[in-house]
């Protein structure tokens, strides 16, 4: 079946682009079904994050992006690898790349996950956990592995320094003030904050790129609320306190990473 | 997965409904104005070059002159999304036919060699709704929605949108439903 396939993934990435609601909602959305049904639509949706996040880190891994991997293929693996693509080592190193590519991604997820169901769960909007996974599995493999795509894309393409530079300085700006909070000593920063970017040295294809990111930025956010409003039958209110629940993620994220790097708080 | 399994198996409903109903003369056959969504696509067009001509004019609206730019190509780039799902939209429009027969309604349409038909028999049918925006009243057209009162997420099981004379649909289909139905 692999022409059904192809015109399925052609119509998802049409539905991801021009018909986000259809993208996101959750066919046959029922609130209360058997535990084997539950059981095969997750298997179903975890098949679907799984293949997207390999899709997503194949290419940075055969590209040579974040590979940090050059021991050699451990013994159990050997044959697996040589069956696999005849070098154990390479198979190796290409497995490596995708698990440490893929990280990132899968962390994010999960505590978006986390964030939008208690958010959901407190509105008392949520219908069951397997649609807010719907809605997280298919918002991030499209829209959030569209946005890092195009975050490594910048990290890399020489033409796009001042584009690279502006973003980097808004994480570092972000990252500066979460020191503030949680009153990281300057000894312990690893980020410090370098001269403000002047927007006047982007060029045209710079600003387009960034409009490009800005893009995928707001269907991040849209399908996350249309998820809330088509798969929860949330109210505005409730999804967007939901959505907001998901913008605090990344303060979540970088709040563990401080207290695991600098061994506590210091509120 | 279940989805195209329902879509398969409507499919062959119709096909087999479809014979029936070529046999026994089609009682009415129409289909989609393509107006709102033409006055749709012109408002998205005109709005993005407003935004975009409004962004250049004042160049230093959002400080420097190239975050205005990155807000102008934002709205470009929306802007030719948004057309580009209406534009969709007028073409999956054209190829659209509402269908009554005696027996059912049916909606159908043909989109790059796939065919996809749904149908409900009138005899599940149990009330009609007619609706209609202020644009739609406009123009002298509405919706028809034909439910059946079955468990489902929404309630219109089959829709007839963007209806040209949809009172003429309604009093079609309510005129051949079953007596304790009508």
């Amino acid at each position: 079946m692999p022409t059904g396939r192809a015109t399925r993934a052609i119509t998802g990435l049409f539905d991801a682009v021009f018909r986000p609601s259809r993208f996101v909602r959750a066919p046959n959305a029922a609130t209360r079904t058997s535990i084997r049904s539950t059981l095969r639509r997750l298997r179903g949706l975890s098949v679907v994050f799984v293949v997207n996040v390999v899709l997503y880190a194949t290419p940075l891994t055969l590209s040579g992006f974040g590979v940090a991997v050059e021991s050699d293929a451990p013994a159990w693996f050997v044959p697996i690898g040589r069956s696999v693509l005849g070098n154990p080592d390479t198979a190796w190193w290409l497995l490596a790349g995708i698990a440490q590519n893929s990280v990132f991604i899968t962390a994010i997820s999960g505590l978006t996950l986390l964030t939008y169901h208690a958010a959901l769960i407190v509105t008392r909007s949520s219908e069951g956990f397997l649609l807010t996974l719907h809605t997280v599995v298919y918002s991030v493999s499209a829209y959030l592995a569209g946005i890092f795509t195009v975050l490594v894309f910048l990290s890399r393409a020489g033409p796009f320094a001042t584009a690279r530079e502006l973003v980097i300085n808004v994480q570092v700006r972000f990252i500066a003030v979460m020191y503030d909070v949680f009153g990281v000593p300057p000894s312990q920063r690893v980020f410090t904050l370098g001269d403000p970017v002047p927007a006047s040295r982007l060029s045209p294809s710079e600003t387009t790129i960034l409009a490009v990111l800005g893009v995928l930025v707001l269907y991040f956010a849209y399908s996350m609320y249309l998820g809330a409003r088509l798969n929860h039958g949330a109210g505005v209110t409730s999804a967007a306190l939901s959505l907001l629940a998901v913008g605090l993620s990344p303060v979540l994220y970088v709040a563990a990473l401080l207290v695991y790097s600098t061994g506590g708080l210091m509120l | 997965m279940s989805q195209s399994h329902t879509d398969t198996q409507t499919e062959r409903n119709a096909n087999e409904a479809g014979a029936t109903g070529a046999r026994s003369g089609l009682v009415l056959e129409t289909q989609p104005t393509l107006k709102p969504t033409l006055l749709s696509l012109a408002g998205v067009i005109l709005g993005g070059l407003v935004v975009v001509g409004f962004l250049f004019l004042n160049p230093t609206l959002l400080g420097a002159a190239e975050r205005t730019e990155i807000a102008a190509n934002l709205v470009v780039i929306l802007t030719a999304i948004g057309a580009g799902r209406l534009l969709t939209r007028l073409y999956v429009l054209t190829k659209t036919r509402y269908v009554v027969t005696p027996n059912a309604v049916r909606r159908e349409y043909s989109l790059l060699y796939k065919t996809f038909s749904r149908e409900l028999p009138l005899a599940r049918l149990r009330s009609l709704e007619l609706r209609r925006s202020r644009i739609e009243a406009i123009f002298g057209i509405g919706s028809v929605a034909f439910l059946t009162g079955s468990v489902a997420q929404s309630p219109a099981h089959l829709e007839f949108a963007n209806v040209p004379r949809p009172e003429r649909v309604r009093r079609t289909v309510r005129d051949r439903l079953p007596r304790d139905t009508a």
